[in-house]
């Protein structure tokens, strides 16, 4: 970090010695403050270096003593003007002071820190005199030492061309006109020769009788003059005027350099226009269109570089008189390369008027890729979405066609119950028949017994018709929830299965509890109970069982009622108890095991009435428990 | 049609019928259409029961159903073929049942008589059943 400097204001008010400190800190400086000429002497006798000094002329004791102790300790000084009296102010500025900042203008704040900052810059400042007379020399470089610029002294234009050769960080010339060897418009002619200073700043110094050379060198690259003789203030105003004016063009060309790599290096594409023709663009535009030379698209329109229509189906030129005519500041639009690739681009059009014209500038942002990736996304999704829908069809088909197989199976199952059911009255029935006829063929007709067995006939039929009855509340769609006791709903299913399991010899134990009602859709779970009896059915028959059973009981807690179910055919192996609510998985040899008859109870018991079924096993067999919720408001609430 | 039954009832009946049915309701119905053929009928309702009954008496023919508890009609009829070489042995079997006939073949079964029972059926079965024992006289 550079060291600071440090400024020293000298000022009887403290209110006055803030209000610099806190305009000058900001410029690099250390400052302190001190009220009075001993408090001054006191501070320089601590051999501190100070780079500045601002002298309160009216609010310090002797002024006029302080700027000279300041002085002789070589501090730049800078006087601050108030309301003392103007012929000490006059006097002091002749001595080597800076200059003077008047307190009590408005813009004091600003000359102050101007002033700081001008002689912080002319320290970095090199300025070139070149002049015959010694004496003027030393007087023009007293003036500008006290402005803190470097100084480099030459005799003639000869010398001076030496210098400038060598040093090339010069930054303005003061040439006096007569000098022997090279004068100074030969000398104005030679540097501005030179391609290193054809815009370093000179200043002529010429006697008032010599109109016309002013003009000559004027006419020759001088920036300005000045008189002999010239007064101090007259001096500081041209050299400070001439050294701005090369500043602001310095600016002006760092400004039209930093603004033209703008336009030209810009990534992005950009172009002029006017009156919908292109002026000017960028490399980014020639590169965007795969041009080789700006004249291939200086003098054309942006329709020479359009297809005919725009993605959206629009005729370009229809569309182009509408993004002109309504002002389009932004818009996407198509355009074609040299090789007739189409682009996308983005695009950021700006009217402004330079010199009266009206010219618009236009940004393309090529944005094909994104577009084709954004294209690409869009039929993705459009396909993700099919595929979703697809797969979701199938499911809701395939978990349709899993029910209708279940069904199927179940009405398989019901048949050959019902079957097995009918096969004895109907034996009856025949076999009465039989007898009837037989006695009439044989004319052993007796009243009596006729009228006896056709009443055996009706009750047989009856029986049967109520057994029709039974199965088709299975099958029937059903709608509502209705209330039910545990006992009829076991009663009720052992009264369909029930022969069919007394033929196979096997023997249902009912372990009688206090009766549980519960609201639940009936045959549903029928179904479910019919389905675990068939499945124990089945398995006591495949493993031979002798003294086979199916034990059931029920029991309830403060939600559920639970049904449970257990056989003794040994249970399920423990591999396969987790698998067998899967749809499919069957374990049963014969071709009727669809696999679905255990996957539909979970689902009916689960998803339909709300409660849970699950297995076990037990020391004997298998335990299927069903739990039914006894408060139904969930399934209620589903009508 | 009555001269065919006379002549059945001429052969039938001193012989003593075996008749085997668990449901007690068709057994009684069925009974009674036999009795009307046979005076003498040993009637149980399993195989094991029947097995046991036939070794006890002179049974001259076996009608017997073949799902049953305990023991089936097809168990029966390798016991008691094994008792007996000769006696005939009728299951009563509904249409869908036929998946068995191998092993009862095989177990020595002499004939089928389809359930429900028909009378025209049981007439022409017991008809040649008498034809048989006439030939054997």
């Amino acid at each position: 970090m550079l060291k600071k400097k440090t400024a020293i204001i000298v000022e009887e008010s403290k209110t006055i010695q803030l209000y610099y400190k806190n305009l000058i800190t900001p410029l690099g400086y250390e400052v302190l403050s001190v009220s009075s000429f001993k408090e001054l002497k006191n501070l320089l006798k601590e051999n501190i270096s100070v780079d500045l000094a601002l002298i309160s002329l009216d609010n310090s004791d002797n002024p006029e003593s302080v700027v000279k102790f300041v002085l002789r300790k070589r501090i730049t000084i800078i006087l601050l003007s108030g309301e003392e009296d103007p012929k000490i102010r006059k006097k002091l500025v002749k001595e080597d002071v800076v200059d003077y900042i008047d307190k009590l203008s408005v813009s004091n704040a600003d000359d102050t820190v101007k002033l700081v900052k001008r002689l912080d810059i002319n320290q970095h400042e090199t300025i070139l005199i070149v002049d015959d007379s010694a004496l003027f020399r030393s007087l023009i470089s007293n003036l500008l030492q006290k402005h803190k610029f470097n100084i480099i002294e030459a005799e003639d234009g000869q010398k001076a061309l030496d210098i400038l050769n060598e040093n090339t960080n010069i930054n303005l010339i003061i040439t006096d006109y007569d000098m022997p060897n090279m004068n100074g418009l030969e000398l104005i002619k030679n540097v501005r020769n030179n391609y290193n200073f054809k815009d370093t700043p000179m200043i002529v110094i010429s006697s008032i009788d010599a109109q016309s050379t002013i003009v000559d060198c004027m006419k020759h690259g001088a920036n300005d003059y000045l008189h002999k003789p010239f007064s101090n203030g007259e001096f500081y105003s041209r050299l400070y005027i001439t050294l701005s004016y090369k500043e602001n063009l310095d600016l002006l060309a760092e400004q039209k350099e930093v603004y033209e790599t703008l336009f030209y290096q810009s990534a992005n594409a950009t172009l002029l226009m006017k009156n919908s023709i292109f002026t000017d663009c960028n490399n980014a535009a020639l590169k965007l269109l795969k041009l080789k030379s700006k004249s291939d698209i200086i003098n054309k329109s942006p329709m020479d570089f359009s297809p005919k229509f725009q993605p959206d189906g629009q005729l370009s030129s229809a569309k182009k008189d509408i993004i002109v005519n309504t002002n389009v500041t932004r818009f996407e639009w198509e355009y074609l390369t040299l090789d007739s690739e189409h682009i996308m681009v983005d695009v950021i059009r700006t009217k402004f008027i330079i010199k009266g014209e009206e010219v618009t500038h236009v940004v393309w942002h090529d944005i094909t890729t994104m577009k084709k990736l954004e294209n690409d996304l869009e039929s993705l999704n459009i396909s993700l979405e099919q595929r979703v829908k697809k797969e979701v069809k199938k499911n809701e088909e395939q978990s349709s066609h899993m029910l209708q197989q279940s069904r199927l199976a179940q009405m398989g199952e019901m048949i050959s119950m019902i079957a097995h059911q009918w096969r004895q009255p109907l034996a009856s029935i025949s076999a009465i028949s039989g007898t009837l006829t037989l006695d009439i063929m044989m004319d052993q007709y007796k009243e009596e017994f006729f009228k006896k067995r056709l009443e055996s006939i009706n009750e047989l039929s009856q029986h049967l018709s109520s057994t029709i009855d039974d199965f088709r509340g299975f099958f029937k769609e059903e709608k509502s929830i209705q209330k039910i006791t545990i006992k009829e709903l076991i009663n009720s299913s052992i009264g369909i299965i029930g022969p069919t399991l007394q033929t196979k010899n096997i023997k249902i134990k009912l372990d009688v509890n206090e009766d549980i009602s519960v609201n639940t859709y009936i045959n549903e779970v029928k179904q479910v109970i019919l389905n675990i009896l068939k499945n124990a059915e089945d398995i006591i028959q495949e493993k031979e069982i002798k003294d086979a059973y199916i034990y059931i009981s029920w029991h309830k807690d403060e939600e559920y009622a639970y049904l449970v179910l257990e056989d003794n055919a040994g249970g399920v192996p423990e591999d396969i108890l987790n698998k067998i609510f899967e749809p499919y998985f069957s374990t049963k040899t014969s071709k009727d095991g669809t696999g679905l008859g255990l996957y539909m109870s979970k689902t009916i018991i689960e998803d339909h009435c709300k409660g849970t079924l699950k297995v076990k096993n037990s020391d004997f067999g298998a335990t299927f428990t069903i739990a039914l919720p006894m408060s139904n408001q969930e399934i209620q609430n589903e009508q | 049609m009555n001269d065919t039954v006379e002549y059945i009832l001429s052969y039938c009946n001193n012989l003593e019928l075996l008749y085997v049915e668990d449901n007690e309701e068709a057994r009684e119905f069925t009974m009674e259409l036999l009795s009307r053929f046979f005076n003498k009928i040993a009637v149980c309702k399993n195989g094991q029961e029947a097995v046991e009954l036939f070794k006890v008496k002179n049974i001259s023919l076996i009608l017997s159903d073949i799902n049953m508890p305990k023991m089936d009609g097809i168990e029966m009829s390798k016991k008691i073929r094994n008792l007996n070489s000769d006696v005939p042995i009728v299951l009563l079997s509904a249409h869908n049942e036929y998946s068995f006939k191998d092993s009862a073949n095989h177990a020595g079964v002499t004939d089928y008589l389809e359930k429900p029972l028909k009378l025209s059926r049981l007439i022409e079965f017991l008809t040649s059943f008498a034809n048989e024992k006439i030939g054997e006289k």
